[in-house]
């Protein structure tokens, strides 16, 4: 897997948007990490991250679900490509996979 | 209407203008509804704040529109881009012009950003302590009979203990004195000028850094502490902690610690730091807390929120408390004063400063001037831009007719005041940027120029700002004011648009400058009179070596083999030996001297100097009556010569009546036996004082040497060889007595140098807009100098005709000037003593040369226009 190293943070967003299925964008993101790392992020950070990851093929997105709260803006949607997905399963083999190679530490 | 729970438009509207529409919708809204959750969490006012940081923190290049997008959608930038182009255009059309106006406005920016540099760095001083703001020195006032007579930057030794211990508001108190000091390690011997004595407060009340040691030595006895640069050049690149130098050849001082060199923007300067223990060691303990005792810096550190006048206005009682009877009884008075540390270098002039200090009056009378310099910069491209207005006319008329409205052509002519001014800047700059270093040098200060600091940002922006707006807005309001139907007609003449403001501005450029002129002729006259006056002492031709520091009990016998040896050379006339030389206030400040038959409450200060028998045949004293010392009396050490100042304040007005009178002088007897004249020991900024001379002939402080020499250089060098032969061990240390009295004048040289530039910078904006304003005009003209011409009009009318109109305002101006300057002058020449009269030609003949400087400036191109043929003038239409 060559040239699709995740970030730290980068890895956290592109959990986000799987998590939230289909109602990805910039301020739902930014929630969930906030509710489940529970640290601050500001939302330009989130957005740089999400289109870097779109860059890198990772997710994809589309406009749509303009309501007034938003002053009648649309929303950047984003939802988690295939490729997306096999990145961060193999994230969390290797993480599993070098959890096991530890020695079990005694008293 | 309830707006709270909306972000503000005005940075919606700055997000939208620069976001991209690829991008906006997201953004915007991601941000709208973030907006609203803050509002619920934070509060509204916050919600508003973060939304301005969260706008800027979204501004990133991929966001930004690109160069099609802004100028599609708005006018702005197209018309924006035109109007530099016409801009452009209309600069270099007329390309001398343009220099005149860009050249003008870059001297003026020179000028005013020099002087800020200035200016600033000298309201720096002592900024970098981190307690400043409750750090005072204590000014000393003595009286005597009620009246002051000496304000110390040094008082007493003992006050900064008494107040320690009797007021809670003091926190901490920092002695020092100074040590005239001869240091030696090893074979390397220096003569160190800022050494002092000092307590263990020091480093604890000043933010000088430590760099190695612990400064709780300075609690001890012979320990001391050594600046950075003076451990570099003893020690080299040894560790200099725990090695001893010898002081004054007697004692050994142990180095304890080494600290950062005392930034130059400070009051204070010391390269040594002994511990004040040794002073107590060496004067008894009585030098701790005695009132008698002058010449000691006590800086106080104040309990943070104590207000500095409330706790001086208590020290009068506590003084009276203290020592009101023992005053009473000399018919003294002593007073205490704070000053605030960061107002020490601006306002303090006293007895024995740490070394010359700025003067606050003069800084910010050459920051008016600075304002001056630009403001007639400023004015010379309103006055340019106006009478230019009439070939503009024709293009702002076309503009308004194919619809142009005011506010654009506002902004049109602005644009192009900002390009001259963004021009002028930059060129500005670069120049001061290579000039600065021979300012500093000229000023006597250390001036950098910062390109990071905020002062240059504001400055340079500042400067960039307010010059496009003043200096394009009358312009632009008058051209765009024009009315399109009598511009195109050609009803417009040169003169009915901005003709009085123009003579205003040029009326009052014309003042300033003269107002300058004068100010410098004014420095300079009172500088030569100075130097020019009879000192009543022969300073010319004398060489003084400074003393040797260390000597023992054979001193006397080889101060003689030193004077004897001299002596033989054929090119030494004289070699005299005394506590003072001119050029100084002698430090021997004697108090409770009076006639032996008067009690003591009429006892006076004078100053002493101690002197050989040489010392006033060498210097050429004029003698009333009396005699001056021989060495050839036994008693002549009980023997002392007064000059006529220190007669009347001994209360008489005939010298016959003084001559033989016994003086009580610290518990001892001494006769009078001459008077001299009073002469000039000081400069000419200060009157006589009382002085009173008495016999020691083994002075040890200076030797003047008279030579009379085609080879200096061999001479020199004859009497550093006998000096080290005679005092070994000791440095050689010499200079010139003529340069070290004229270093008393430095100030007001410096002072005279710096006006100087600054008033012909003045001068030279005033004549670059007056050849502009004239070649306009004349070219205005031509064709009614070509009619003239035909008529039979002469070369000299044509140029009178011409040049009339700005020799009025010459007189207007030389009018008003003249009163302004005379008070201006007034005020600065009553600071000396001794002072040139402010007569009419001070001012007659500053303005000569001003109206000498504008004719020829208006000349030039009058000249040209009565010398040009009528034929081309009247051909062209």
């Amino acid at each position: 897997m060559k040239g699709t190293y995740l970030g730290e943070f980068e890895e956290l967003v592109l959990l986000s948007v799987a998590v939230l299925d289909g109602q990805a964008y910039g301020v739902s993101i930014t929630d969930v990490i906030e509710d489940q790392a529970n640290r601050s992020v500001t939302i330009s950070t989130v957005h740089n991250v999400l289109y870097r990851l779109e860059k890198k093929g990772f997710v994809e997105s589309y406009l749509g679900g303009a309501t007034k709260e938003r002053g009648g803006r649309n929303k950047r949607l984003f939802k988690i490509t295939a490729e997306g997905q096999e990145t961060l399963s193999y994230a969390k083999d290797l993480r599993n996979r070098m959890w096991g190679l530890m020695p079990v530490l005694k008293g | 209407m309830y707006q709270k729970n909306t972000p503000p438009e005005w940075i919606d509207a700055l997000l939208e203008w620069y976001c991209s529409s690829k991008y906006i919708d997201e953004v915007q809204g991601d941000l709208h509804e973030w907006f609203s959750r803050r509002v619920e969490h934070q509060g509204a006012k916050k919600a508003r704040l973060f939304y301005l940081l969260d706008v800027v923190r979204f501004c990133r290049s991929y966001r930004l529109k690109s160069y099609d997008e802004f100028t599609q959608n708005s006018n702005n930038a197209a018309m924006l881009k035109n109007y530099l182009k016409t801009s452009w255009r209309a600069l270099s059309k007329n390309k001398a012009f343009t220099i005149i106006n860009i050249l003008g406005l870059t001297i003026g920016m020179v000028a005013f950003m020099m002087i800020s540099i200035y200016v600033e760095n000298e309201y720096d001083y002592d900024q970098f302590h981190t307690q400043k703001d409750n750090i005072y020195r204590l000014k000393q006032n003595r009286y005597n009979k009620g009246e002051l007579t000496t304000e110390w930057a040094a008082g007493c030794t003992g006050i900064g203990f008494a107040l320690i211990n009797n007021f809670p508001e003091v926190k901490e108190f920092v002695r020092i004195t100074k040590s005239s000091a001869m240091i030696a390690y090893e074979d390397k011997v220096f003569k160190e000028d800022h050494a002092y004595y000092t307590n263990s407060a020091f480093f604890k009340v000043f933010s000088i850094p430590i760099i190695q040691g612990d400064t709780s030595v300075l609690s001890k006895a012979y320990n001391m502490m050594i600046s950075e640069s003076t451990a570099k050049k003893y020690f080299g690149d040894e560790d200099p902690v725990g090695k001893t130098i010898r002081h004054n050849g007697a004692r050994d001082y142990n180095i304890a610690g080494v600290y950062q060199d005392i930034p130059t923007n400070s009051h204070m300067s010391a390269d040594m730091l002994f511990s004040f223990e040794t002073f107590v060691d060496l004067s008894g303990p009585n030098s701790r807390t005695t009132w008698d005792w002058d010449g000691f810096y006590t800086y106080l550190l104040l309990e943070e929120g104590t207000d500095y006048k409330d706790f001086e206005v208590k020290i009068p009682e506590f003084v009276q408390k203290e020592k009101g009877e023992e005053l009473k009884q000399y018919n003294a008075d002593i007073e205490f004063l704070l000053q605030p540390l960061t107002s020490i270098h601006l306002n303090s002039d006293y007895m024995m400063e740490f070394k010359p200090n700025g003067n606050g009056e003069a800084t910010s009378f050459l920051f008016i001037v600075a304002i001056f310099i630009i403001i007639i910069a400023w004015v010379n491209y309103v006055n340019l831009s106006t009478a230019k207005s009439v070939e503009r006319a024709r293009e702002v008329g076309v503009r308004k007719v194919m619809g142009s409205q005011k506010g654009q052509l506002i902004k049109q002519f602005l644009v192009e005041s900002s390009l001259v001014n963004f021009i002028a800047i930059n060129i500005a700059v670069l120049i001061v940027f290579l000039a600065l270093p021979a300012f500093s040098h000229l000023s006597g200060r250390a001036l950098v120029l910062d390109f990071t600091s905020q002062t240059f940002l504001l400055m340079t922006f500042g400067l960039f700002v307010i010059g496009s707006l003043l200096s394009g807005a009358y312009p632009a309001f008058v051209l765009s004011g024009f009315v399109p139907v009598s511009i195109l007609s050609g009803k417009l003449s040169a003169s009915t648009k901005g003709g009085l403001l123009r003579k205003g501005l040029v009326t009052f450029q014309f003042i300033a400058s003269l107002v300058l002129i004068v100010g410098t002729y004014v420095v300079y006259s009172q500088l030569d009179y100075m130097r020019s006056q009879d000192l009543g002492v022969d300073i010319s031709q004398t060489l003084v070596v400074r003393g040797p520091g260390a000597v023992d009990s054979l001193y006397s016998n080889q101060l003689n083999i030193f004077k004897d040896q001299l002596e033989q050379e054929s090119d030494i006339l004289s070699v005299a030996a005394s506590t003072s030389v001119p050029g100084a206030q002698p430090q021997w400040n004697a108090g409770g001297i009076r006639l032996l038959s008067k009690g003591e409450d009429e006892a006076n200060q004078y100053r002493v100097i101690g002197m050989d028998a040489e010392f006033m045949k060498s210097y050429d004293l004029d003698l009333i009556d009396g005699r001056i010392f021989d060495e050839k009396f036994s008693t002549e050490e009980n023997n002392v010569i007064f000059n006529e100042s220190a007669m009347k304040l001994i209360g008489f007005s005939d010298t016959q009546q003084l001559l033989n009178k016994d003086i009580y002088f610290w518990g001892d007897t001494f006769n009078i036996v001459g008077v001299v004249k009073d002469y000039h020991q000081e400069s000419l900024k200060k009157s006589f004082e009382p002085l009173i001379f008495r016999y020691i002939p083994n002075s040890q402080n200076f030797y003047s040497v008279k030579v009379q020499s085609s080879d200096l250089s061999y001479t020199i060098d004859k009497i550093e060889q006998e000096y080290k032969a005679a005092f070994t061990g000791n440095p050689f240390d010499f200079f010139f007595l003529d340069d070290h009295f004229n270093e008393q004048y430095k100030a007001e040289m410096q002072f005279g140098k710096v006006f100087g530039i600054f008033a012909s910078l003045a001068i030279l904006i005033a004549c670059l807009g007056l050849f502009g304003l004239t070649s306009y005009m004349t070219v205005l003209r031509t064709k009614e100098i070509g009619v003239r011409k035909v008529l039979g009009a002469t070369l000299l009318s044509v140029m009178t005709l011409l040049s009339k109109d700005f020799a009025k305002l010459m007189l207007l101006a030389i009018l008003i000037a003249t009163p302004i300057a005379w008070y201006v002058m007034t005020n600065w020449i009553a600071g000396f003593a001794y002072q040139i009269s402010l007569t009419w030609w001070v001012f007659v003949i500053p303005s000569m040369l001003l109206i000498v400087i504008l004719l020829v400036t208006v000349s030039i191109q009058t000249l040209k226009a009565g010398l040009s043929n009528p034929v081309d003038a009247l051909k062209h239409e």
